[in-house]
């Protein structure tokens, strides 16, 4: 897994040079892709090589180091997922049937066991919205306060307030899930 | 700025849950490490769109802004290069899913357009309907012409049947013609017809005047017997012509009119 974007390669990504941009890609792109995972987008690569198509020809205009390449290719990512659940509600859901996601069945009991131990997807969904939205920029995107306040175009103490209280939610319903496990 | 990035992240969530006030909450920490495990190991590989703007950097994306994707004819033959030459952190996740899922929405989303275009021209106009049912009767008759002379050999049945009945109609007009013919023709008839026909049917009169006649004519209900034969007919009016001038003539009168 490559770890860290280097000096070189972001000098290259900024100046437009094509390994600077694949090593953009290599390095952040599994994060972008986490990111709408998480969110619950059904297509989350195609959104992700969106983000990409865009981003690359406008990363010299990028300041700010690797804070700042990272805040930027996350903020396009953020407006794309705004765009995302906008188009979602106005267009209807057309899917093939797969009775795996029929929610009419209940669930088995070997579902419930694992999803008692796992399916944190299903626990953020019941967050609120912009608590789950600080979240998963500060875990998934591995964003500061500060870069996640100016992704969402917020305050850094309400950034901040938001995520503790959805912390604490999630907490809650992690404790509850168990409870109902044991 | 390099570095090991995951004593990074576990401090940043170790200080995330300090700030919050629940570092001792392991559930918690359990939870986060699962979110974060939705990360993938590798990048996704790149479309076709992308794979070319990777292979081509600045020298087509930065000095064509707007026109990135716009360079394929070129860089296409490269931009499968980059795809293969990237496996340093690229698998391929989802090649043909994306595609197949769009296809079949395209399908879906034709049929039903087209379903509910007919739906709507048959609910709004009439004309449609009427020309549909006129069409199936058409095929319909095209295609069965035999029942069309099974018909015809039932039409001599009717045919025959009213001959059968003209002859019970008989007796009315023998009744009828009583007065204009002499008395001898119609009275053999009438003692068998009249009582039970007319008893029931016929006005008053005419059975009040068989029920006079019966007193008069004691012997008649012997003859019924005979008149099926037509030997007897000529005995029977000279027994029942003096009785019946003098009974029918009233009853006759009365019922004409």
């Amino acid at each position: 897994m490559a770890e860290q974007l280097s000096d070189d390669e972001l000098s290259a990504a900024l100046a437009g040079e094509p390994s600077g941009f694949s090593a953009v890609y290599t390095v952040i792109s599994p994060a972008v892709l986490g990111y709408f995972r998480a969110r619950g987008v059904d297509d989350a690569e195609a959104l992700t090589q969106d983000v990409f198509v865009a981003v690359l020809p406008k990363l010299a205009k990028v300041t700010g180091g690797h804070a700042g390449l990272r805040t930027f290719i996350f903020s396009i990512a953020h407006a794309r997922l705004v765009d995302y659940h906008r188009r979602a509600e106005r267009t209807p859901y057309l899917a093939e049937y797969d009775p795996r996601d029929d929610t009419r069945y209940a669930a088995s009991a070997e579902d419930e066991a694992l999803g008692s131990l796992g399916g944190i997807s299903g626990t953020l969904a019941r967050l609120n919205e912009e608590q789950r939205e600080v979240l998963v920029l500060r875990i998934i995107a591995d964003l500061s306060i500060d870069q996640v306040a100016r992704v969402m175009d917020k305050s850094p103490g309400a950034v901040k307030q938001l995520q503790r209280r959805g912390l604490s939610a999630l907490r809650e319903l992690v404790t509850e899930k168990d409870h109902a496990a044991s | 700025m390099t570095g090991t990035r995951e004593p990074q992240r576990e401090g940043s969530s170790q200080a995330m849950l300090r700030d919050s006030g629940l570092e001792a909450s392991p559930e918690l920490r359990s939870s986060l490490d699962q979110l974060r495990a939705l990360i993938p190991e590798l990048a996704p590989a790149p479309r076709a769109d992308l794979a070319a703007l990777l292979a081509a950097g600045a020298s087509s994306a930065g000095r064509s802004r707007g026109t990135t994707t716009a360079a394929p004819p070129i860089a296409s033959t490269d931009g499968l290069r980059p795809a293969e030459s990237l496996p340093a952190g690229v698998t391929r996740l989802a090649g043909d899913r994306g595609r197949k899922r769009r296809l079949a929405l395209v399908g879906g989303a034709v049929a039903g357009a087209m379903t509910l275009g007919a739906g709507a021209v048959a609910a709004s106009s009439e004309d449609f309907r009427e020309n549909i049912s006129k069409i199936v009767a058409s095929i319909f008759q095209q295609s069965s012409p035999a029942p069309e002379p099974t018909p015809e050999p039932a039409r001599p049945s009717p045919a025959d049947v009213p001959e059968a009945p003209a002859p019970p109609a008989g007796p009315s007009p023998a009744g009828a013609t009583a007065p204009g013919t002499p008395a001898p023709a119609a009275p053999p008839t009438l003692p068998a017809v009249v009582p039970p026909a007319a008893g029931q049917d016929h006005p008053t009169p005419s059975q009040r005047a068989a029920t006079r006649a019966v007193p008069a004519v004691p012997a008649i209900p012997k003859f019924p017997g005979v008149p099926g034969a037509g030997n007897g007919l000529p005995d029977v009016p000279d027994r029942l012509a003096p009785a019946l001038p003098g009974v029918t003539p009233p009853p006759v009168l009365p019922g004409g009119p």
